[in-house]
Parts: structure tokens; sequence; C-alpha cells
């Protein structure tokens, strides 16, 4: 079931909202019963068959995660940390097999001329998302950070319907003790502002992102079929598909925002203007902040820790140091992270690339870093003006054209429009009868929407609308400063903006492009 | 924020959603730019269909109406051939459209007559069994009353027809200002392709440009099994509650023989068998009662003029035109209105 449909919009959630408030009459018990039902209701519509593996998923993580509190509170910690590296490995076994066995077997037949068949499986939906929020509970619960969990409470942390299958990543300690508090009821003002920040979610899903996706699909498909790109027509592909992604996964992403919201659960962030940011390790920070967030805990930090103690043993300096306890792990946590968006050599160069994005931004600041010791400058001071549009405008390519990789059907399509991007001259016939002034207004437009308007939680500021708000509530202002409230003007304006959303759903109910992982 | 501003400015957002979206129900109407909403579909023909109404001055003296199988199942420059050879100069065009359901077909009909035009013949297409659910263009090319007094029992579609609307006008109005951008045209070009004539079933290019193999028929094994596997559709309710059952059918049929009658035009009936499918229609009483049937049970069995396991192919459709020809020619030869009588195959 699509966010983006009149079926869930008018069918389920109501239902939903309803049945969850009449619980709440009873008790709160009730209530969170009642919403997990609906959850697992919610996975079942697209696929009932695959509901056993989540409740199984499940039922397994928890039973594996009290044991390991239960070790780490007998003080057995090599106990603990066994049982969380087993169930680890078994939730990437189970990612593992869904994900990429016929990916690796297709490889495996090309490089050693076998010619072993695998029956096509089918992706459950939601599997990436859902396995790394079971990770993270598996290994805060070793670090200790949870002490207790009941199985009702982890159940619907587990499978909480808003969240559940293109994110955010949620933590353990954000959602379950949120099920437990006295605000756990929703009221007229959660479903006000879970509303607004919905609407503005489906806005940017129905009307931004799926016309740069009318652009951006047909000159994708001609770039699989072979077809000869042009400057304009390779730059336009990268162009409406950055467009496309940020608003369709922002979108949901604000989506899941609002609709946990309407009943009082505040979610994490996942995006704050991340094509705003004035380099790539920024812009890392700020897109997909809770797959970055569970990266740098889980992945990159331990590694990098691992790394400069054994750095340290070995004597390393500077340059030396920085390779192994910086870039070495930088390299391997992008390098994971292009895969885990897809089994395809598309994702392993898309990951290749970010992470020489990220080891390149990281090799320069320790080179500024060096060079301000060997001056001896007292503090960094501001880039000025002319610096900073630089290294916004860098970022920004560096972006655009990473992610024609990421969208590309192979690596050769994208050959394709990259050469384009660089050609001087010639014929562009992958830009057919596209109407290019218009297109390139509907980019410039977009543009300017990017650079200068507030995000989604900016125009919400008056009202928490994340659960980490605090700690983004003054990083990157944007340019146009506007916060709703609930008075006239507010009120026609969101009333406008959730028209405009649902009605553009009836261009077609485009899929999200992030339920593919 | 307290509670009763909270539950105020909820229902005022809600509000200004349904004032927004009546509002947009209200833009104006664009008919030709209606008829092109489903240009690059499979009912693309719509456009021809409203030029052809519309912008040819020729008289259409027999109007077909009906679903895919009448569509490519009844040439009507064959037929038109036919009746001129017997002495009778006629225009004939196929307005039948993919997919049944009569709502679209009481569309079609209602702008014939609405435009002036006063066939002397509107040929009717039967299919084994009437749709349950009306058809999908309706809402695209349906006038506003026309999407609003769809009301009859168990028309499922109803509440989602609406619902479309307001997206419709707001859509017809951005084509209306930019219609290079959608890839329509708002005036009708004189001297236009779309002036010839145009018949499905016997063309190899739909008016949208999709080629079509009109000429093909499935091979003899194929089709036996397919005919085997195939489980005609039984009615979901008691005969007496047919008319609940295939509302659609059973509401706007009526419409659009009155409407027929009304403007002093002749009706027939005329049933296309699928291959290997029921000899006659399910609801064949109903049909008797508003007026002649003629029913082409002979061409069931004839694998070699079957495109597909409801289609003619065009061979199919030749042989149906020439069969339905002398009885084309009886019925205009007969008084206009108070048709009686059963028509069968000789």
């Amino acid at each position: 079931m699509l966010f983006n449909s009149y079926v869930f919009i008018f069918g389920f959630l109501p239902v939903c909202l309803i049945g969850f408030y009449a619980a709440m009459r009873v008790n709160r018990a009730w209530a969170r019963t009642f919403l997990t039902l609906a959850s697992f209701v919610f996975y079942g519509w697209w696929n009932v068959e695959y509901v056993p593996l989540l409740a199984g998923s499940i039922v397994f993580n928890y039973l594996v995660g009290r044991r390991i509190q239960g070790a780490i509170a007998a003080d057995r910690s090599k106990l603990g940390k066994l049982l969380r590296t087993l169930g680890v490995l078994a939730n990437i076994g189970l990612l593992g097999y869904f994900k990429y066995s016929n990916f690796l077997v297709d490889n495996a037949n090309m490089v050693f001329g076998t010619d072993f068949v695998l029956s096509h499986v089918i992706l459950p939906l939601g599997i990436s998302f859902f396995t790394f929020q079971k990770i993270a509970y598996l290994v805060d619960s070793a670090r200790g950070q949870i002490k207790r969990s009941d199985f009702l409470g982890f159940a619907l942390f587990a499978v909480f319907f808003p969240q559940l299958i293109s994110g955010p990543i949620v933590r353990y300690d954000e959602v379950y003790p949120q099920f437990y508090a006295r605000r756990f009821v929703s009221t007229e003002m959660h479903l006000l502002i879970g509303t607004v920040i919905f609407a503005i979610g489906l806005f940017k899903k129905t009307v931004i992102a799926d016309t740069a996706g009318m652009i951006a699909t047909p000159l994708y498909e001609a770039a699989a079929r072979g077809t000869e790109f042009g400057v304009v027509s390779g730059w336009v592909a990268a162009a409406s598909y950055t467009i496309q992604v940020y608003f369709d996964f922002s979108g949901y992403s604000d989506m899941a925002i609002g609709l946990a919201r309407m009943f009082g659960i505040l979610l994490p962030l996942n995006f704050h203007s991340p094509l705003r940011a004035p380099s790539i390790i920024d812009y890392w920070r700020r897109w997909h902040m809770t797959l970055t967030r569970f990266m740098a805990s889980y992945l990159y930090n331990p590694l990098s820790l691992f790394f400069t103690r054994r750095g340290m043993r070995w004597g390393l300096e500077r340059w030396p140091m920085f390779f192994v306890s910086v870039a070495v792990p930088a390299f391997v946590t992008f390098l994971v992270v292009g895969i885990w968006h897809g089994a395809g050599w598309t994702f392993v160069l898309y990951g290749v690339i970010h992470a020489t994005y990220v080891c390149g931004n990281e090799a320069w600041r320790e080179f500024q870093k060096q060079r301000r010791k060997r001056r001896k400058f007292p503090s960094r001071g501001r880039a000025g003006i002319l610096t900073l549009t630089l290294y916004h405008a860098l970022t920004v390519l560096c972006v655009v054209a990473s992610n024609v990789m990421f969208r590309a059907n192979d690596v050769s399509s994208a050959g394709l429009i990259y050469k384009g991007m660089i050609r001087v001259g010639g014929d562009d016939a992958a830009m057919g009868s596209v109407e290019v002034p218009m297109v390139l207004f509907f980019i410039l437009l977009s543009a300017i929407l990017i650079a200068f308007m507030p995000n989604t939680q900016q125009i919400m500021g008056r009202y928490r609308p994340a659960v980490n708000w605090r700690q983004w509530r003054d990083v990157a202002p944007s340019l146009i400063s506007w916060k709703w409230r609930p008075d006239l003007l507010g009120i026609i304006i969101a009333g406008a903006v959730f028209f405009m959303g649902l009605m553009f759903i009836q261009r077609g109910e485009a899929a999200f492009l992030y339920f593919n992982f | 924020m307290g509670r009763f501003r909270a539950r105020t400015a909820l229902i005022g957002l809600f509000a200004v959603v349904l004032m927004l979206a009546f509002a947009a129900s209200l833009i104006p109407d664009f008919p030709y730019l209606r008829f092109q909403l489903l240009r690059y579909t499979g009912q693309g023909e719509a456009k021809w269909i409203y030029e052809r109404i519309h912008f040819d001055k020729r008289p259409i003296d027999v109007a077909i109406i009906g679903a895919s199988n009448m569509q490519l199942g009844l040439s009507s420059t064959r037929l038109k051939d036919n009746l001129a050879s017997r002495g009778l100069s006629v225009n004939v065009e196929n307005f039948a459209m993919l997919f049944g359901g009569r709502n679209l077909n009481y569309v079609i009909a209602k702008e014939l007559f609405e435009a002036g035009r006063q066939p002397k013949l509107l040929v009717i297409g039967l299919t084994a069994r009437p749709t349950h659910f009306g058809n999908p263009g309706f809402r695209y090319l349906a006038t506003r009353k026309e999407l609003l007094q769809a009301v009859y029992a168990i028309n499922l579609n109803y509440l989602a027809d609406l619902k479309y609307l307001p997206f419709r006008q707001l859509k017809l109005a951005a084509m209306a200002l930019a219609p290079e951008m959608f890839g329509v045209t708002s005036t009708f070009e004189a001297g236009s392709a779309s002036l010839q004539q145009y018949d499905p079933a016997i063309s190899d290019e739909s008016t949208w440009g999709e080629r079509l193999e009109r000429g093909r028929s499935l091979p003899p094994d194929v089709l036996a099994d397919l005919a085997s596997q195939q489980e005609w559709d039984r009615p979901l309710l008691p005969n007496i509650l047919a008319d609940l059952e295939f509302g659609d059918e059973s509401f706007y049929l009526p419409k659009i023989v009155e409407l027929a009658h009304r403007h002093g035009t002749r009706v027939v009936f005329l049933y296309i068998p699928d291959f290997h499918g029921p000899a006659h229609s399910l609801r064949q009483e109903m049909y008797f009662r508003l007026g002649p049937v003629i029913s082409a049970d002979f061409v069931r069995t004839h694998q070699e003029l079957y495109y597909d396991l409801t289609h003619l192919n065009r061979g199919g459709a030749l042989a149906i035109s020439d069969w339905a020809t002398e009885y084309v020619l009886t019925i205009l030869q007969q008084p206009a209105v108070s048709q009686t009588g059963l028509h069968r195959r000789p």
C-alpha cells in the first residue's frame, strides 16, 4: 500500500486512526496491540506471503536480544557479544539471500563459466530497512544501551507502519519509550501537525518528484536502448533524476514522520536540505541521515577505532595515520552504502564514487588542518563567499554526477550519459521531442526551491517536527524563512498543498524509488 | 496550541481541500481537449470520434457503438460499399471503443445526437456478458453532468469517477493554456488526416499510430487449447437480480435507445460471439425488449476468422459485414420508429 494512494489516505489511515483512538479509550496496551496488528495488515497488503518472514524476523531478534540483554546484565559480555555476532550474521544472511543471491549467482556464472540456476528470489518489501533496524537493536543491546524490552513494545517498534517500508531507520531508544510515555495519545494537535507534515511530503512526491520522473525516466530508458546523448540531454538526465530522487525520498520521509506524528510518535529526521551542503561529508550528514547514522555507529566508528589503535601500535603519524584511521574506514563504509542500495554493479560503482568523494573531502580537510598547524593559525576562520560558493557548487556537481550511476540501468547506459555530459556539439538524439525550454524551466524552478526555500522541518519548526529537532534546529537555515502557524493563511496554504498533493496522485500512482531497496 | 484551536484548524484544513476540489470541478470544460485525454492510450480514437462528429460535415447515416469486439468485428467501409452496391448511398462510421461499459457508449451517442447529427441507424454491439464496472474511459470523456448522473445500483466507480473530476478539469485548463506541452491540439486543423475514413476493423494502424496485425489468425492447436480452458463468466446473482448485477447495462442501454428514438434513429443490436463462445448474449431478453437483435453466432467456430479469443480478424470483420448487410438494408428500409420482431440468421 503506497502512502500516496487513495486506498491508504482515505481507507487504511482513517480506519487505523479511529481504531487507535477507540483502543486508547480502553487502555494503552490495547492501542499498542491494535497499532501492531494494523501495521502487519499494512505490510501484508503488498504480499501476505511475506508476513510470516517479517513476524519471524521480529520473534528471532526479540529472543536473541533478550538473551544478549540478560548476558550483559549478568556481566557475561563475551557471551553477549557472541550472541550479538550470531544475530547480526543471521540478519545479514537473510538480507544477503533475498537481495544479493541472484546477483552473486549471475556473476559467479559469468566469472567461472558455470551454469548455476537459482529460481528468481522476490525481494521482500522493506527488508533492507527492517533488517538494519534489527541489527542496530542487537548491537545496542550488546553495548548495554538497551536494558530490557517487552515483546509487544518491541514488535510495535519493529513493525510500526510509518517507518516500516522505507525508513527512517529508527533506533530502539528513540521510539520505544514514546510508546509508553504519557504523551502516547493522539491529540488534535498531533493530528494537525502530522497532517500538515504529511501534506507537504505528499506534495513533494506527487507534484515535484513525479514530474521530474516524467523527464528523467524516458532519458534513462533511451540510454538503456543505446541512444546517443548530447550535453543538454546528459545534464537534463542527471539533474532531473537528482530532483526526482531528492523530492521522492524526502517526501516519503516527511510522510512517514507526519503519519507517526498522527499517533503521537516523533521520528528522527532523514533529510535536512542536503543539496545545500557545502561538502560531501556534510551532504551525507544531511542525506538519508538515519542510514548515515547507522553506518557511522555500527561500521565506520568501530572500523576507525580499530585501525586507529593499530596505527598507534605501528607508530603511524600524519598521512599514514590518516589513511588507516579515516580513509580506509570511510572507503569501506561508503562501498557498503552503495551495495546496500541494490544488487547491481551500478550501485557498487555508486558506492565507490562516493567513497572516493568522501576520502577526497577528508583528505582535503586533513591537508587544511596540517597546513594550519604548520602556519600556526589560531582558528579556522570563515571561508570567503566565493570559496563557499565554489564548495557548494562542487558538492552539487559531484552529487548530480554520481546520481547518473545510481539511476542508470547498467554501467554502459551510465557511460552514454556521462559521455553526453562532456560532449561538445553534435546531435542530441536522446532529447527527442522533449520541450527543452519547459524542462529547463522546471529544473530551474526546482533548483530555486532547493536553494532558497525552507525545508519541511524548518517550516514546521514551531512544533518540534522530529525527535532530534533540537540538534538540527539551527543547522543550515534557509535564505527565505517562513514558519507555519495554524492561522487563516497557514490553514489555507496547508489545505492548498494537501489538495494539490491529493490531485496529483491521479496522474498515476508511482511507487517510491526507495521501495526498491 | 489549545485543543479547540487544533481541532478548528484541522477541520479548516479539510474544508479548504474540499472547497478547492469543488472549485476545480467548476473550471470550464474544453470538450475537444477532453476527447484528447486518452490520446496516447488504447482508447486514443476518442479524438478522431470527436472530430468526425463535430468537424467533418459529411453525414453520418449509420453509427456503430459498442466494445472492442464491435470495433474490430464490423467494417464500416465494407458495409458502406455493400450498401452502395445495393443502391443505398450512406456513410457508415464505427465509434466502438476498447472495453465494455455502456456508460461510454452513452457518452458517444449523446455527443453524436447533441451535435445535431441524425443517423438513420444506430448499431449497438453486444458481448456475451455485460461488464460489471462500466468503461474506464468514462471518467475522462463524460461531461460533469454525466458523471454526476451516473447514479444506479452498484455503480462501484461512482466515487472514483467523481474524485477524478477536479484533477481532470485542472489538467484540461493546463492543456488549454499550453497544448504543445501535453501533445494535444486546442483547435482543429482543417484538412487534417482525421477527416479520412477510419475503419478500425480493417486498418493496419490505429489513430494513435499503433501497428495492428489485423490479418493474423491464431494457429488451430492454440485456439483449441485456449477454448477448452475458457470459463464463460456466469452471473453472480440470480436472474431476477440481473438489473442489479449489470447496473451499467440496465441503466444506460434504455437511455441510449430512447435517445436514438427521440431523434428518429432506428436501433439494432448486433451480437458477435467469442470463439466457441455462447450462441447468444446473457441478457438477450432485455435486448429483445429494446429492439431487434441479430446474432452472428455462425462465426463462433471459425478459427480462421479470429484474431484472438474475443476479437475477429480482418477476414472475420469482412465476413460479418457482408452477412450484416442484408439486415441493415432491411432495417433502413423500415419506418424509423416502432421496430419489432425477432431477427435471426436465415
